[in-house]
């Protein structure tokens, strides 16, 4: 079905927000599992992508502010259950929170996967994110028109997070919205990251990235790709090695309840998703109405990490030889 | 391996925070440059630099130098070579050869990047009067420029390093900047004891002679990663992407910032035009050589193949200029052993530091310790005012880790803890109760220029390649001793306007720390004192209005060749109380205006 009024656009908003973030934790999983001084080049793959995936995040919340609606994150249900679908999918992958692995990588690239050529824009159940998106931007095209600018514009340019300011560490830059062009900029900024610009391998930042998913294609094949590849040729460059065995052995899907039989760990799965949740606390008081609040936000996320990287060194007595880690869940209390 | 290639518009001895400064500025010019750098070029590659920082992990010691690997080849002196010299007299077991009557407790580090790999990164601007001492106050010298002067390059110093701050808070007794200019950065936020100081510092109050000081608490300029302002281009660490483009709050800024925030001369490296120059590392320069016309005519370097063989080969490089950008002590070695610059006999004399005075005390809550960069704030009061004809300037920098080098926490605490047999939850307790509430503060005091305190070489001290290695005699005056005992007044007013209670001021002078010495008052009482090095090399190639008493004019342009500069901390004539690294890149700037104007 179409997205056909105003509304309907704003819960689409909604709803990619709340898939760009269901791609953060199982990336974070990867990223912490990988012991400092290991791994070097994959833990820096890994973590210029999700960055990215929080620039993405920002992005979406310009968009959904400039339209007039308030961005929901701090909010049981904004975090959806792993294992699971990507929210609003056509549920064709499940994904996990898995330590770093070839398993976890193939994940990553089925998340980052390309539309193929001339694939139609999909507003439901949609097959790839960039195919999600391209039925919001339609819409968004199509609405304005038909409404005007004045009617489907109409947030304050003060909700906007500026660009230079508080996104650093990975690549693009924050679009501030206020009509229809930054809008779809904005927009195009996600896919093109994700996928790649116009089919090709590459993120169409200035700084000549490859997209997401070749990215991780590189870390599948323990190869780089040259600038002359193509999705098809593969990755043809030098060697990129990578070593699975030194990671932490995290339990895939680690959830608080399966440890309520042993305390001191609960505990400090609750410590965690408590930090977690006062993180989307602090993202939702950025998100809606002060953009300098995103400064407090980074330190709740090193102390996240911190806390991460500490549940990932906790044997697990459920199954020996592996390890507890972050569970990533909501917390009222928190 | 990289050798030079004909004749150059430049050889800059030295590829510190100076030397690629000025190798930037004429390389933008499109003048043909040669940088000769003594040690090696691990930082040139984004692995060599994560080598340095596993290096620092597993590091017993985490002195300045510790995460870079000694070099027998291109020695560099390390802190545990610093010893108490009160137990003997020359000290010969580091790489610097002290002769005493005081230790020189300072290091530098002989590697690509120089000393800004260890750097802290703070970035202060001297103030007016400290560029006319002798008029002023009557001591000291007189510089051959003012601030005014030195004001339009200290603007671009402050964009080539990279540094954060807020200029409105900066204006201390008289330092001005343009209204249209401001820092590339914001400034750092302040940290949280910073707070607790300021508030402290409102209340405080201390006398000198027939005068009440207040102080207060201002942010300190540093050159470090923060929001950058507009049409600042922000830089990630070498060799890399996206890494480093804030502080990031790892709180190692000495001996090494693991991402890079920090600056470092590596990132100035990393803006030039690789058409322009040529680095050629793991060569020594040894010798100037001296034409009949009283030009330099080459310079004769020691190429070293491995850091494991004293295995080298001498080479002789030539250009138009020459540009020596040693280092303080370095580049006077160099001079003396090539007996250059020297008419004045200044080569080498008036070398000082800033001898680092610290108190410590424990507040009566957390104040946070260990979080960020080492400092992030300072009490700027005492840097300028009428005391300065009977005593020393000094900075007041606030650090942020607990009581640092005074007592090298934690470790000293647990040793403690295990000494009084405490263990398990107590100990625990006790670390925490302990640790989070140690304020240390530390007094950067200016030291005059004395011709006693010099570098020297002597046949008798030379490294595996047959380099002189540098021989310090260094002695603090009454000047700057009189100064710590001021320092050590204010001290107890900030302290005691804090609500510490003298019971928690745990500040002692004891004859084993390496700096200890004595002052006798006016009374005639005799009070310990000790001090530790600032790592602020300065003085040994002061500029001056007079060929006959400084070793170049106000350009950095030696007296006696007109093809040769000396650049650097060393061309300082005083000190001020203001770390040199940026005054000195504002001073080579200037003199790059000149090389470019000889150079046509």
């Amino acid at each position: 079905m179409p997205i056909t009024d105003l509304k309907s656009l704003q819960d689409h908003l909604q709803e990619a927000l709340e898939i760009e973030h269901a791609t953060i934790p199982p990336y974070l999983c990867a990223l912490y599992s990988i012991p400092e001084g290991t791994n070097r080049e994959a833990a820096s793959v890994i973590r210029s992508v999700v960055m990215e995936e929080m620039l993405h995040m920002i992005l979406v919340a310009n968009v959904m502010n400039a339209v007039g609606r308030k961005p929901v994150i701090a909010k049981e249900g904004f975090i959806k259950p792993y294992p699971g679908p990507l929210p609003h999918s056509d549920d064709s992958f499940v994904v996990e929170l898995l330590p770093f692995s070839e398993g976890a990588l193939n994940i990553f690239l089925k998340i980052e996967r390309p539309a193929k050529a001339g694939a139609p824009p999909q507003p439901e159940r949609f097959h790839t994110i960039g195919q999600f998106y391209e039925a919001i931007e339609e819409a968004l095209t199509r609405l304005t028109k038909e409404m005007g600018p004045s009617k489907v514009f109409t947030g304050k340019e003060a909700e906007q997070v500026p660009p230079g300011r508080w996104y650093y560490g990975g690549g693009g830059d924050v679009v501030p919205v206020t009509n229809l062009e930054s809008a779809l900029r904005a927009l195009k900024e996600v896919t093109d990251e994700g996928e790649g610009l116009d089919h090709t391998i590459w993120d169409g930042d200035k700084s000549e990235e490859l997209a997401h998913y070749f990215r991780f294609a590189e870390l599948r094949e323990q190869r780089s790709f040259l600038p002359e590849d193509t999705e098809k040729s593969g990755p043809s460059g030098p060697d990129l090695p990578v070593d699975f065995g030194v990671v932490a052995p995290m339990r895939p899907n680690p959830r608080s309840d399966d440890y309520r039989a042993h305390p001191a760990i609960h505990r400090q799965m609750v410590k965690g998703n408590r930090i977690y949740t006062r993180l989307l606390r602090q993202l939702q008081t950025a998100l809606t109405g002060t953009p300098d609040a995103l400064r407090d936000a980074v330190p709740i996320m090193y102390e996240f990490r911190y806390q991460a990287e500490a549940l990932m060194r906790i044997p697990s007595p459920l199954s020996p030889g592996m390890t507890v880690g972050p569970s990533f869940e909501f917390d009222q209390n928190a | 391996m990289t050798t030079p290639q004909g004749s150059y518009d430049a050889i800059i001895v030295g590829a510190g925070p100076v030397g690629v400064n000025i190798a930037k500025v004429l390389t933008d010019r499109g003048k043909r440059v040669l940088l000769l750098e003594a040690g090696r070029a691990s930082g040139l590659s984004y692995d060599g630099w994560l080598s340095y920082v596993d290096t620092y992990r597993s590091a017993v010691m985490k002195e300045p130098n510790a995460p870079y690997p000694p070099n027998p080849n291109a020695p560099s002196t390390y802190a545990q070579d610093v010893l108490n010299i009160q137990h003997k007299i020359p000290i010969l077991s580091g790489y610097q050869v002290e002769k005493g009557p005081l230790s020189f407790a300072s290091t530098y580090l002989r590697s690509l990047g120089g000393t800004s790999l260890h750097w802290l990164g703070t970035c202060p601007r001297m103030v007016p009067n400290d560029f006319r001492l002798k008029t002023v106050y009557g001591v000291g010298v007189d510089w051959p420029i003012s601030y005014d002067d030195l004001q339009p390059y200290y603007c671009k110093a402050e964009w080539a390093l990279g540094v954060s701050a807020n200029k409105d808070e900066q204006g201390h007794f008289g330092i001005w900047f343009p209204p249209e200019y401001d820092y590339p950065m914001e400034r750092i936020p302040p940290s949280y004891s910073d707070g607790v100081y300021a508030e402290g510092a409102r209340k405080a109050s201390v006398r000198f002679g027939d005068r009440d000081y207040g102080m207060t608490v201002t942010s300190l300029p540093q050159a470090r990663n923060s929001i950058p302002r507009e049409n600042y281009a922000l830089s990630s660490a070498y060799g890399t992407k996206h890494v480093g483009e804030r502080c990031e709050g790892n709180a190692s800024c000495i001996p090494i910032c693991p991402v890079q925030a920090k600056y470092s001369a590596l990132r100035t490296l990393g803006q030039m035009d690789k058409n322009f120059y040529t680095l050629v590392t793991q060569a020594v320069a040894s010798r100037l050589i001296i034409n009949e016309n009283g030009r330099i005519g080459g310079v004769e370097y020691k190429r070293y193949e491995s850091e494991g063989s004293n295995q080298y080969q001498t080479g002789t490089a030539t250009a138009t200029l020459y540009i020596v950008a040693a280092h303080a002590v370095e580049s006077a070695k160099l001079l003396l052993a090539s007996g250059a610059a020297n008419s004045s006999d200044q080569v080498g004399r008036n070398l000082a530091d800033h001898p680092f005075f610290l108190t410590w005390a424990l507040n009566p809550t957390p104040v946070g310790a260990f979080r960020g960069p080492g400092q992030t704030s300072e009490i700027p009061s005492f840097r300028d005012g009428p005391f300065r004809t009977d005593f020393a300037a000094f900075r007041i920098d606030l650090g942020n880790w607990g009581w640092d080098i005074a007592t090298f926490p934690p470790n000293s605490n647990v040793y403690e803890a295990a000494a009084a047999n405490t263990f398990g939850k107590t100990l625990r307790r006790s670390l925490g109760q302990q640790i989070p509430r140690q304020l240390r503060v530390g007094y950067v005091i200016e030291q005059l220029p004395e011709p006693g305190n010099r570098v020297t070489i002597s046949p008798e001290f030379i490294d595996p390649i047959g380099c002189f290695r540098p021989v310090i005699h260094y002695n603090v005056s009454d000047y700057t001793r009189k100064a710590m005992i001021a320092a050590n007044k204010v001290s107890n007013a900030l302290f005691h306007a804090m609500g510490i209670p003298d019971a928690d001021i745990y500040t002692k002078f004891t004859p084993d720390s390496p700096g200890y010495m004595t002052y006798k008052q006016d009374d005639g009482t005799v009070v310990p004192l000790s001090f530790f090095g600032s790592g602020h090399h300065m003085g040994t190639h002061r500029m001056g209005v007079s060929r006959t008493d400084s070793v170049t004019n106000r350009y950095s342009r030696s007296w006696d060749h007109e093809n040769l500069y000396v650049v650097g901390c060393g061309g300082m004539p005083t000190t001020g109380s203001s770390n040199p690294t940026l005054t000195a890149v504002a001073m080579a700037l200037m003199a790059a205006d000149d090389m470019l104007t000889q150079l046509g």
